[in-house]
């Protein structure tokens, strides 16, 4: 099994579109980076005028949050179509059929791939951590976390630079999480149908259509949206401290936003992953 | 080999059916390879020559019926079937943005444990050396061809299933392959069940062969037998002229050992074994016949294919 998973994560890093992403990630830092540095003032907020900000809110901390929040959403979207290529291309390309003439069990087959797609959705995720930690450490320099966590509701949490590494890390594995409820799905698909494309295509429009519906105002959805893997896709920009412990004074862990998040996605993950085996072990291969 | 494992047929398979929707691809399909075989697998485009190999490497499920490789059922214990068998289905895919040698390599892991002299060996044999290095997507139609050979030889299988194995090779690359294939059944012992819609490749190479059409066989066994050689009788075709008051008909039928002679159209037709065609020969001109042309004419493997799968052009 060891073997397999080495050799899937040497093919899926030896092909050109996974780096895709990569780059985009490079790119949309280097961007924000940049606008960061043109336009300061952006990051002194006066909070409705009761409260006035003194200093600079920019560091590495503060750089490598504001991605999660915002650009590395992106990565939510993009990811599922080189994850869905991972299984689906292998049919496509006719060397499914190659692999499983061999003395393999198809379930370890499988795994091996799925594993891949979870190393690959954690090394974008840490890939753009690290390098947006890096960038906004060499220009903003390095310091306590100012979070603005879009569950605060204009309260602004200041963090030591140790808490803030540790809730970022939070994060950023939330990110992987959501990156990998539309990657599962893609997984799944690609057990399904020889294709390259249309798994990882096919997830992302389910998940589009999955939260305009979440948008929608109407009663039935207010009912179906907690259980919706959807509703929480973004969830992970919310796990940051929003209050202290008034008989400590610590930090309150996010709770009330992160369970609920990790609920819906480990379910929609093993839900699709074990249709996606449960396929892949009984089909025919025609491709 | 054992006494037992060669009693044990490399491939038995019962009843063996496939449904598509209403479309039965395999229609209760029953195949005994013998171990240590060279066997041919031949039938018209879509009779159910891949669907059957693919349901006997476990790639497809049977809608009904069993398929035993090895000793072992391919549905209920695929990975112990596999074990012993190298095989290559239909046109070789591999990953073109990986070296020759890398893809034998991955495909190695799959299987085991894969040293590297196994892949230096496997490369050898398909000729391969020197080129393995470079990336497949730079190999031409045969080179592919060569290397999905070499993947079904990787694990030094006893159990070797090639479809259409020649397609995309040159004429001396088809050499190559047969004479690998008497290679590997002779000096290896490796039984071989090959499918090729190249009857004169199968002719040439195999021990036994199956005619499958609309998915049920049509006929099986040794190929002499089937061509209806084995009691070594030929059909000699000859043109000749004969001087008035000659009747060459009477003289080959006096020659010993010739079954039966006569006239046909413009030709003398003689039934004999073919080591007789020079004294027939000798005969007929020693009694002032001259003989323009004589041909031993053979049945062919095309000429039975036709006839049993009452296909004339679709192979």
């Amino acid at each position: 099994m060891i073997v397999l998973l080495r050799w899937e994560i040497y093919r899926l890093h030896r092909r050109f579109a996974p780096y895709l992403l990569y780059a985009a990630s490079t790119l949309l830092i280097g961007l924000m980076t940049w606008g960061m540095r043109q336009d300061r003032h952006a990051f002194r907020p006066n909070r409705g005028g009761q409260m006035e900000i003194v200093g600079d809110l920019r560091n590495g901390l503060f750089e490598c949050q504001a991605v999660s929040i915002t650009i590395a959403m992106l990565l939510l979207y993009l990811a599922p179509v080189v994850i869905g290529e991972i299984l689906g291309g292998e049919g496509a390309a006719g060397t499914l059929r190659t692999m499983l003439v061999r003395p393999r069990p198809r379930w370890q087959v499988w795994l091996a791939k799925y594993a891949t797609a979870w190393l690959y959705a954690a090394s974008i995720a840490a890939f753009t951590m690290l390098l947006s930690l890096a960038i906004g450490t060499l220009c903003f320099g390095w310091g306590k976390l100012t979070s603005v966590s879009p569950a605060s509701e204009g309260k602004i949490i200041v963090m030591t630079a140790g808490e803030g590494a540790r809730y970022i890390l939070l994060s950023y594995s939330l990110m992987t999480l959501s990156m990998m409820s539309g990657g599962t799905i893609a997984v799944a698909l690609g057990s399904w149908f020889d294709n390259a494309l249309a798994p990882g295509f096919t997830a992302v429009g389910l998940v589009i259509t999955l939260q305009i519906i979440c948008g929608m105002n109407f009663d039935w959805v207010e009912k179906v949206k907690p259980y919706l893997f959807s509703n929480y896709l973004f969830d992970h920009a919310k796990a940051y401290p929003i209050a202290f412990d008034p008989d400590s004074g610590r930090l309150l862990f996010p709770g009330a936003a992160v369970w609920p998040m990790v609920r819906v996605h480990c379910v929609t993950i093993i839900l699709f992953a074990t249709a996606g085996l449960w396929r892949f072990v009984r089909r025919d291969v025609t491709c | 080999m054992s006494a037992e494992a060669a009693a044990t047929p490399v491939i038995e398979a019962r009843g063996l059916v496939k449904r598509f929707g209403v479309r039965r691809a395999v229609d209760g399909l029953d195949l005994t390879v013998p171990a240590g075989t060279v066997y041919g697998f031949l039938g018209p485009n879509g009779s159910g020559k891949s669907t059957t190999i693919r349901m006997l490497l476990g790639l497809i499920s049977p809608t009904s019926g069993t398929a035993r490789i090895l000793g072992h059922d391919i549905r209920r214990d695929r990975v112990r079937a596999l074990r012993g068998v190298g095989a290559q289905v239909e046109a070789p895919s591999f990953y073109g943005y990986m070296t020759g040698r890398r893809n034998l390599e991955f495909l190695g892991a799959l299987t085991g444990p894969t040293p590297r002299a196994l892949v230096d060996q496997a490369i050898a044999r398909v000729r391969l050396t020197g080129r393995d290095g470079d990336k497949v997507k730079t190999y031409s139609q045969g080179m592919r061809a060569r290397l999905g050979l070499a993947q079904a030889l990787l694990c030094r299988p006893e159990l070797l299933v090639l479809d259409e194995p020649t397609n995309g090779l040159d004429p001396q690359g088809m050499r190559e392959v047969r004479e690998l294939v008497r290679t590997l059944a002779v000096e290896d012992g490796m039984s071989i069940f090959i499918s090729s819609h190249l009857l004169s490749e199968v002719q040439a190479v195999c021990d036994r062969v199956a005619v499958i059409s609309h998915g049920a066989m049509v006929a099986e066994g040794p190929v002499a037998e089937l061509l209806g050689n084995t009691d070594g009788l030929a059909v000699l075709r000859l043109a000749c002229q004969a001087p008035a008051g000659v009747d060459p008909v009477a003289i080959a039928s006096a020659v010993p050992e010739v079954r039966e002679a006569q006239s046909q159209d413009e030709y003398l037709i003689v039934t004999a074994p073919a080591e007789r065609a020079a004294a027939v020969n000798a005969a007929l001109v020693g009694a002032g016949v001259a003989v323009s042309e004589l041909l031993i004419v053979r049945r062919s493997l095309e000429e039975f294919f036709f006839e049993v799968t009452g296909e004339e052009s679709s192979l």
